[in-house]
């Protein structure tokens, strides 16, 4: 009977699984049917497209393409550009920004308990707080310093906002290297900052590299205070994407599209770092 | 010439006061060891002397030269941490290197001084591999070779042999001692574990919650331990401790430990002069305790076996003296049951009295 | 029939054999110790044990039940983990009475376990203390305490003394060892430390690189080690391992170490019967030498001494024989660079064969 017992609990474990995998990946898999659908299409419930077309990419680029033989309202389709290079200016610097800083708080943290042991939980807490309770105050606040609409605004807050997150992160990781060895380094005569980046920083690699990957995709993701704080200049992915189902009409097909396009910086960045991302959380501190 | 000298040394950290008036100097190439159990304060000594933590308190003398106030690299010292300082990233040669580097050395004369200490530990053939596949005893090596590659004067090590397996650390303490001595260095290691201490260090301090309890050669805080501590910790089996009271009758001076009692009239001066009160303790050393299945002389005592250890070359016999046990080392031959009765005989010149309260040695053999 | 059989136990650790062929059994009442280096594959037979790791081959028999299959929670073990593994935040009784809780065992019984189990750890001072200001040895005794309550057939210890300072070691070894008297359940533990072996075991198997080299009785093993390993392994301060050649001399035969020979002649006939080759290795224990300042016996062979180490009531001296590092364990009144005579108990004397290093005398 154990035999039995055995074989339920395989195809238990896999149809969770799978289960999970389809809950997981099925907006994906729809968005990608959507994508290559033509306007008919986009109310049906089929997966794989009746006419497949690549009109709706097509679309995003240049602005008097016809969607599936029919006109649409083009005209935005030529806002792909700037949204695109906006996300990756105020995605890219304020992950910089917040894992440089992080990084100088989390050893301080680390090393020198700064702030003492309320002040990192605190930290945390404010994170608890949910966006949309300060949106408005913060957008007044932006627009009296005459703000809104700027890279700036957005670099600032991303960067304020996912400082905790990244303090938080490379704490773990700097915890993880023995106090010990960074006093070693300073006993040879390797002044502090060396022994940052000698020794402490090449040790961490993979948390860094990890922290920076989560907070880009939070920046890069964010869609309330883009939406909120950029107008025309500063609109950022989410909020293009956002636009393609208002009041003008409903673009499902190249809004699908624009969406996977938006995905595709994430996993090159993550692809590019993986190695990184493995070898650092395997220390390799002998037992 | 006197290498390191430190004068009332005191360290609190946190509100609690870490180190207090330790006091010591170490002799020129001497294998200086700190003892004590954990949470003594020795780790903190340590890095105080290396200058990795300010003190609150006292002076630190390097060559007879104040060093409160130098930085750590420019004090001449090398450290060896518990966790060696062996980065997993690198190298067994870029980690010995990585000190030369810092120093700005040449990449040529680099490689020569790494080999050089290569060779002199053995370890040459770690050059190339990365630290995830030595083995505990190897990792020490290269820790210990990435310290000798700046040629420094004091070496301190923090319980370098805390985390080998117990047949290695039997062989590197040897190999510690023997280093010591070709390099013809001064070094200070730390330990909790007693028998360390005394095998292979010239002196040692034995330190209890952050005081130095005592500090002399081996031998001495074996046979004359300046306080109960000293005599409880150094030693293995422990040194049997037993509450005893001074009573007087009729011009007859008695130390009455319950069960038994060790007549003390010829000694009454002595023992008057130095105790504080009649409450003094007892004690007596495992090897100095002699049991026998008939009593031997009239001041034999009565016991009752309780347990046996058998250790190989010898055994140790737990017997119970009324409400006491007393631990005794005997002959790998002895074979008396457990629950037997036998007789043991406590050797009167190796029996020390403390003062209860002060905890300090008054006298040893009371012969 | 005994507690615990363990049968041809190995495992793989993708190509890395962690333990080859491991045989053994355990009876009620008795301790095991498995005893090795780091890496022997003595850790991992205890997890295989206990169900955390799941032998690649073999069976292993709980009270004649085959438990290979069974998952660890069923197969009635207590294990205690190296640290101890106790909730802080709970007190002692909350502690003990953990497992039974889960197993929703009625109050009053439990009460009654609890305060049995207590008793006879000695903890019942500190039944209702929290777990977080306790010693280490009362640690210890809760964490032995929370394994037996479950009345386990079988209980596994993994290396129970190895994270204590040496001196508190002392005290909890006999401890330990009275706690296994009074409980009398089959005990497996595992230790790098030979001491604490020939303390709290009632057999000792003695492994190396997955494989047990000799399971016997700590005087067995100390007194007829069967392999060069075990008689390196167990002993402190090891036996001096010394290379020498079987030589027949003037009818007589001697084992020749070059920088001095010993006389054999009586033990010739047995020893040639089990050596593949005049190759040897003697071994002879530290304590089992004899110095002298003066030539008292006519076969001593002269030595220097080295380096003393003083370990209280006795000293190891580091002499040099020729070119031979020696050891010898006793108390003479010498100084480095003095001069000494050495006597070999030839009783004591081990002889192995150097090829096999398999013990022949």
């Amino acid at each position: 009977m154990a035999r039995m017992e055995q074989m339920v609990k395989f195809v238990a474990r896999y149809a969770l699984l799978i289960l999970v995998v389809l809950w997981t990946l099925g907006p994906v898999i729809w968005m990608i049917s959507l994508s290559l659908k033509p306007p008919t299409e986009w109310y049906s419930p089929n997966i794989i497209p009746q006419r497949p077309i690549l009109d709706n990419y097509v679309s995003l680029f240049i602005s008097t393409v016809p969607i599936g033989g029919t006109y649409f309202m083009t005209s935005i389709a030529e806002a792909i550009t700037r949204p695109f290079i906006n996300s990756l200016i105020i995605a890219s610097l304020s992950t910089i920004f917040a894992v440089l800083i992080g990084f100088l708080a989390a050893y301080g943290v680390s090393r020198y308990r700064a702030g003492g042991t309320f002040t990192i939980f605190f930290t945390l807490l404010t994170r608890m707080i949910p966006g949309a309770t300060f949106v408005a105050p913060l957008m007044v606040y932006y627009a009296t310093l005459r703000l809104l609409d700027t890279y700036q605004a957005l670099i600032l807050l991303y960067t304020a906002v996912t400082l905790t997150y990244s303090i938080w992160i490379l704490k773990g990781f700097i915890d993880e290297v023995p106090a010990e060895w960074e006093e070693a380094a300073l006993l040879e005569g390797a002044h502090p900052w060396k022994v940052v980046t000698q020794v402490t920083i090449p040790l961490i690699k993979g948390g860094i590299a990890a922290s920076a990957l989560f907070i880009f995709i939070l920046n890069w993701t964010e869609f309330l205070f883009a939406l909120v704080i950029s107008v025309t200049q500063v609109v950022t992915l989410p909020v293009q994407i956002s636009m393609y189902a208002s009041a003008v009409g409903r673009m499902y097909g190249p809004q699908a599209a624009l969406g996977l396009i938006a995905t595709i910086p994430m996993v090159i960045i993550g692809y590019v770092i993986q190695k990184h991302l493995i070898t650092g959380f395997t220390f390799g501190r002998v037992r | 010439m006197v290498k390191l000298k430190l004068v009332n040394v005191s360290k609190k950290i946190r509100k609690e006061q870490v180190l207090r008036g330790i006091t010591f100097e170490t002799g020129d190439k001497e294998l200086f060891v700190v003892v004590g159990p954990p949470g003594a304060g020795k780790t903190t000594l340590l890095k105080i002397i290396a200058g990795l933590v300010p003190l609150d308190e006292g002076e630190v003398y390097i060559r007879d030269e104040l060093v409160n106030y130098k930085l750590p690299a420019e004090r001449g010292i090398g450290m060896v941490f518990e966790t060696p300082a062996v980065y997993p990233n690198r190298t067994g040669y870029e980690n010995i290197a990585f000190p030369l580097k810092v120093k700005g050395l040449g990449d040529t004369e680099i490689k020569k001084q790494v080999y050089e200490v290569a060779e002199f530990l053995q370890i040459t053939h770690l050059l190339d591999r990365k630290p995830h596949t030595y083995s505990g005893g190897e990792l020490q090596r290269v820790a210990l070779a990435r310290v000798l590659v700046r040629s420094p004067s004091i070496l301190l090590l923090d319980e370098p042999l805390k985390n080998l397996d117990a047949k290695i650390r039997e062989r590197m303490r040897v190999e510690l001692k023997r280093l010591q001595r070709e390099f013809g260095i001064t070094m200070i290691f730390t330990t909790h574990d007693q028998l360390e201490a005394v095998a292979i260090g010239d002196r040692i301090a034995v330190m209890n919650k952050g005081v130095i309890e005592q500090v002399d050669v081996p031998e001495k805080t074996y046979n004359f331990p300046k306080t109960v501590f000293v005599g409880r910790f150094i030693g293995s089996p422990s040194m049997n401790l037993v509450d005893c009271t001074l009573r007087e009758t009729n011009g007859q001076w008695v130390l009455d430990a319950t069960e038994f009692a060790i007549d003390v009239t010829h000694l009454k001066d002595q023992i008057l002069a130095k105790s504080t009160g009649p409450e003094l303790i007892l004690g007596t050393r495992p090897p100095d305790i002699s049991v026998a299945e008939k009593p031997l002389s009239e001041q034999s005592i009565e016991a009752v076996l309780e347990l046996t250890e058998a250790l190989g070359s010898e055994k140790i016999a737990e017997l119970r003296v009324g409400s006491v046990i007393l631990t005794a080392l005997v002959p790998p031959t002895f074979d008396l049951s457990m629950g037997e009765k036998a007789y043991i005989e406590l050797k009167r010149e190796k029996l020390y009295l403390f003062d209860k309260k002060t905890e300090n040695l008054i006298t040893c053999g009371l012969t | 029939m005994a507690k615990l059989v363990v049968r041809n136990l190995r495992k793989l650790f993708g190509h890395f054999e962690a333990v080859k062929d491991v045989s053994f059994e355990v009876s009620e009442k008795e301790t095991l110790c498995l005893l090795g280096p780091s890496g022997c594959g003595k850790t991992t037979t205890l997890r295989m044990i206990a169900g955390l790791e799941t032998p690649t081959s073999g069976y292993i028999y709980i009270n004649d039940v085959l438990v290979n299959d069974v998952s660890p929670q069923k197969r009635g073990i207590g294990l205690v983990f190296q640290d101890y593994a106790i909730f802080p935040h709970m007190s002692v009784f909350d502690n003990l009475a953990f497992g039974l809780k889960v197993r929703r065992t009625p109050k009053h019984e439990l009460t009654v376990k609890v305060d049995e189990t207590a008793r006879l750890l000695g903890l019942s001072d500190v039944l209702h203390e929290s777990a977080k200001g306790l010693g280490l040895s009362e640690i210890q005794r809760v964490a032995i305490g929370r394994s037996i309550i479950l009345d386990p057939k079988i209980l596994l210890l993994d290396e129970p003394l190895s994270n204590v300072a040496a001196k508190v070691r002392e005290r909890m070894r006999g401890e330990l060892k009275r706690i296994q008297r009074e409980i009398g359940i089959a005990t497996v533990f595992v230790t790098h430390d030979q001491l604490e072996a020939m303390v709290l075991g009632d057999r000792i198997a003695v492994m190396k690189d997955g494989l047990i080299e000799q399971i016997a009785e700590p005087d067995e093993v100390y007194a007829h080690p069967h392999t060069l390993f075990v008689a390196d392994f167990i002993g402190s301060p090891s036996m001096n391992l010394i290379e020498c050649e079987l030589l027949e001399k003037e009818d007589r035969v001697f084992l020749d170490a070059k920088d001095f020979a010993i006389d054999v002649t009586e033990f010739a006939e047995t020893i040639k019967k089990k050596v593949t080759g005049p190759e040897l290795i003697m071994g002879i224990r530290p304590e089992d030498l004899h110095m002298s300042i003066k030539k008292i016996d006519p076969k001593a062979i002269r030595g220097e001494v080295q380096f003393i180490e003083s370990l209280g009531s006795s000293s190891i001296y580091h002499l040099k024989v020729g070119q031979k590092p020696i050891l010898v364990k006793g108390l003479l009144e010498v100084e480095a660079g003095d001069k000494v005579w050495v006597t070999f108990d030839l009783k004591k004397l081990h002889l192995f064969d150097k090829k096999t290093e398999v013990a022949v005398w």
